[in-house]
């Protein structure tokens, strides 16, 4: 490991300060992924910004919805009464992801900042734009069947990662971001980038920018709603393909719908079109393979993750059918 | 002797249980010696080519830094040679991998140079500053691709009488002229152990002609053989230290070239050197199932009688080292079919060598030939357990000579009383539950019962304790146990008592 140094920062401000001036620090919080980056020599930051002690870890009702702090672990987002019972689908998410252990020292921006597992990116001998602009990119000609099928572009096929983040964008959550310039609001569903020509960004953080909370407005979505995680074990791995589903019932007519998909791409891939598809239709299996259909437009696969073209659209039916009976 | 059986097959608590759950147990990254030294490996990152440059400078700065060591300067070790005939080593032609011995790069993640520090950390990072350069050539890692040369292994080119040579008895692919017959094709890929215990060693030169290892190894005496050969050194001065083995399912049964680039290490800083290896590396240098390619042939009566079977495979090998395995042998004795053909050819790729992977060769083979029966039966629309049945032998059709006992047919019916077979339908897919189809199928594996003899000794001291000593390890069967089992009932003395 490469030597760094170490700080605790007290108030937000100050941890802002020290990371905006120094292009070498990270803020670091539970870690889960930035210390293994570092062992590997993925990451190398000169400086780390311990921000564990910040006050930043409630989860409070609002008067239109619910504030996760930043520093909430995973753990205790998915095991609090007011977020199971306002926003169930969050806490199915999150319990899908990592493993306890994990989940117990993870935070809720950690898990948004979190990088692709993309397996060029992490091996140092293979070229990578996400790691090292204008190396190339790995997996576009080499093993890529843990890689996209929406939204990549020649430079970068990496996916994200997270399962939480899959459902924060489903439920039209915002962002709350502290800076160097002052405070900002921004949309959970434009948080995270697409590769473009930038693919070593992985969201639209600016340099010294720390989220701080995010808020979920309030909504009907708190019977009908599933998170179906398909992976190659049952458990600690993560998804090729997962799709967050909400629906909002009545007379067995759609009235709403939220559907995300995650592992499909750069970032947590929001079904705006197949979730307008659903509305005002019975929820039935043949309305679910419709909305399927539209949300499986513009996919493209590569060598060897074509099998996600059918695994996307079935796995999304799975889950609205489960969430249709829950 | 029989009758006075007490503890054998009897039910026994473990007698090392209690170190391995309490972590007392010791495995081989697990012993620290004054002075230790820590190694870690810089793999090549090409498949095939020359180092051409290799840039350690940076390394050799780095804090903590004793040793670089590479192909430019590593001690020249005495015997790089092939290995004998020691049957716990693969039957080989060529030779392990000859670390840091020349330019040349055989496989992807070869070493081609070991950082050694006084931590593991230092060790690490040093290691990430080595730059090489390589003259790149074309690599072949693709067993179909290079089918076409596939060769006979040396030793079948040897002596036609090898287990490996090609057999025949009746008709030459008598199949093919059948009018009921199959031919399918069968591949297993690359399959690696994996076990929970990376692949570790400590070594320590205690005088510059002796050597103590405590390695992971599933053959003390075979590692003990192999290093003082390599080191020219007489097999009493190399001492290998082994107790606990936390998995290996075959892949601990070679000398890798992690443990010769270990021992050369601890030679160049003359400090005991402890090298771990990665998970990452425990999938590049030492070993794995072969990625083997079958076809099956087969034909039979309608009554359900095998008239012909020909079964061909193709194995993976290193360019370095002619790895093989008995993939063939349960075709040749399982069946009653007058005619009947083998070919094993190997297909060396720019890989790593292969070696035994738990039912090695055997369970490889094992899967083409009994998929081909269930195909074979259902052409025959027969059930498959009777159509196995119909072609029982009551004696080894290889060797022309009885089995010294074979319970199939015993054990055919208890499995097909346990498992409810009568309720089998002959039609594929015809039975479900719920979401989920459900099939009752069936297979036969096969593994020769070897035996050799080993020494062991028993000193019986004056409070009435045995100790007993034997070079060996636990692989997690629980040979203590078992030694101590065997120890009690043969002196009639309780088993708290021995010491194993």
């Amino acid at each position: 490991m490469n030597q760094f140094q170490y700080v605790r920062a007290s108030k937000p401000q100050a941890a802002i300060d020290v990371v905006a001036k120094d292009p070498t620090a990270k803020f670091i919080a539970g870690g889960t992924n930035l210390v293994d980056l570092m062992k590997r020599g993925v990451m190398t930051p000169q400086k780390l910004v311990d921000i564990n002690r910040l006050p930043l870890a409630k989860i409070e009702s609002q008067h239109n919805g619910l504030r996760i702090g930043a520093l909430a672990l995973n753990s205790t987002v998915a095991n609090d009464a007011q977020v199971r019972a306002k926003q169930p689908l969050l806490a199915l998410a999150l319990n899908a992801g990592a493993s306890p252990q994990l989940r117990n020292m993870a935070t809720v921006g950690g898990n948004m900042l979190q990088r692709t597992r993309c397996s060029y990116f992490y091996d140092l001998a293979m070229p990578c734009n996400k790691r090292e602009p204008g190396t190339g990119c790995g997996a576009l000609e080499g093993i890529n069947r843990m890689h996209a099928i929406f939204g990549a572009s020649s430079t970068c096929i990496a996916v994200h990662p997270s399962d939480m983040s899959v459902a924060l964008v489903a439920l039209d959550a915002t962002v709350l971001i502290s800076g160097p310039k002052g405070e900002r609001r921004l949309a959970f569903g434009d948080f995270h980038r697409l590769p473009g020509d930038t693919p070593e960004r992985d969201s639209n953080l600016e340099a010294g920018e720390l989220i701080t909370a995010v808020e979920i407005p309030d909504n009907a979505f708190t019977k009908h709603v599933h998170y179906q995680k398909v992976r190659e074990r049952a458990s600690y791995a993560f998804a090729l393909v997962s799709a967050a589903v909400a629906l909002d019932i009545e007379n067995n007519t759609i009235k709403a719908a939220r559907l995300a998909f995650g592992s499909v791409a750069h970032k947590p891939w929001r079904l705006t079109a197949a979730e307008q598809a659903l509305v005002g239709q019975p929820a039935t299996e043949a309305s679910f393979r419709r909305a399927a259909e539209v949300a499986m437009q513009g996919a493209k696969a590569f060598k060897h993750n074509a099998y996600k073209l059918k695994l996307a659209p079935n796995t999304l039916v799975q889950a609205l059918k489960t969430a249709s009976a829950a | 002797m029989k009758t006075q059986d007490k503890h054998i097959g009897g039910s026994m608590s473990r007698v090392d249980g209690y170190l391995k759950v309490t972590g007392g147990a010791r495995y081989s990254a697990e012993y620290e010696l004054p002075g230790m030294t820590y190694g870690v490996l810089v793999g090549s990152t090409i498949a095939k080519g020359r180092i051409t440059s290799i840039d350690t400078k940076a390394a050799e700065r780095a804090p903590g830094v004793l040793a670089v060591i590479t192909h430019l300067n590593s001690p020249k070790v005495p015997g790089f040679k092939p290995t004998g005939k020691d049957p716990s080593q693969p039957q080989t032609v060529g030779g392990p991998l000859k670390v840091f011995h020349d330019e040349k790069v055989l496989f992807n993640d070869q070493p081609i140079a070991l950082v050694v520090a006084d931590t593991f950390e230092r060790a690490r990072h040093a290691a990430r500053l080595i730059k090489a350069q390589y003259a790149k050539e074309t690599h072949q890692t693709d067993l179909e691709a290079s089918a076409t040369q596939a060769f006979l292994p040396t030793q079948a080119k040897k002596n036609p009488k090898s287990p490996m040579a090609d057999y025949q008895r009746g008709q030459a692919d008598a199949y093919k002229s059948a009018s009921l017959k199959i031919e399918q094709e069968y591949v297993i890929p690359n399959e690696m152990h994996s076990p929970m215990e990376m692949q570790s060693i400590t070594a320590h030169w205690e005088a510059p002609d002796r050597l103590t290892l405590y390695d992971k190894t599933q053959g003390t005496m075979g590692t003990r053989r192999d290093f003082a050969k390599e080191w020219n050194l007489p097999e009493e001065n190399v001492k290998v230290i082994a107790t606990f083995v936390g998995g290996a399912f075959g892949n601990a049964l070679h000398s890798w070239p992690h443990e010769s680039a270990a021992v050369i290490g601890a030679k160049v800083v003359n400090r005991p050197l402890k090298l771990m290896l990665t998970r990452e590396q425990m999938f590049t240098m030492v070993g794995y199932r072969p990625y083997t390619w079958q076809k099956v042939g087969m034909s039979a009566t309608p009554d359900g009688k095998i008239t012909a079977i020909s079964h061909d495979s193709i194995g993976q090998t290193s360019t370095y080292e002619e790895f093989t395995e008995s993939t063939l042998a349960q075709t040749r004795m399982m069946y009653t079919s007058p005619n009947l053909t083998t070919r094993y050819r190997l297909a060396a790729l720019d890989v790593s060598t292969p070696i035994w992977m738990r039912g090695p060769g055997e369970a490889t083979g094992a899967f083409a030939l009994e998929s081909a029966m269930d195909e074979m039966a259902h052409l025959l629309k027969l059930d498959p357990l009777e159509f196995r049945l119909r072609n029982y032998t009551d004696q080894d059709p290889e060797k022309n000579r009885p089995w010294s006992t074979k319970f199939l047919k015993e054990c055919y019916q208890l499995g097909a009383d346990r498992i409810g077979w009568k309720n089998r339908k002959l039609e594929p897919g015809a039975v479900r539950e719920g979401d989920w189809l459900l099939g009752y199928g069936m297979g036969v594996g096969t593994f020769g019962a070897h035996r050799g003899s080993a020494h062991v000794s028993a000193q019986l001291l004056p409070n009435g304790h045995v100790v007993l000593q034997c070079a060996t390890t636990d692989i997690g069967p629980g040979t203590g146990t078992a030694m101590t089992q065997i120890a009690a009932d043969t002196l009639g003395i309780d088993p708290s008592h021995i010491t194993f």
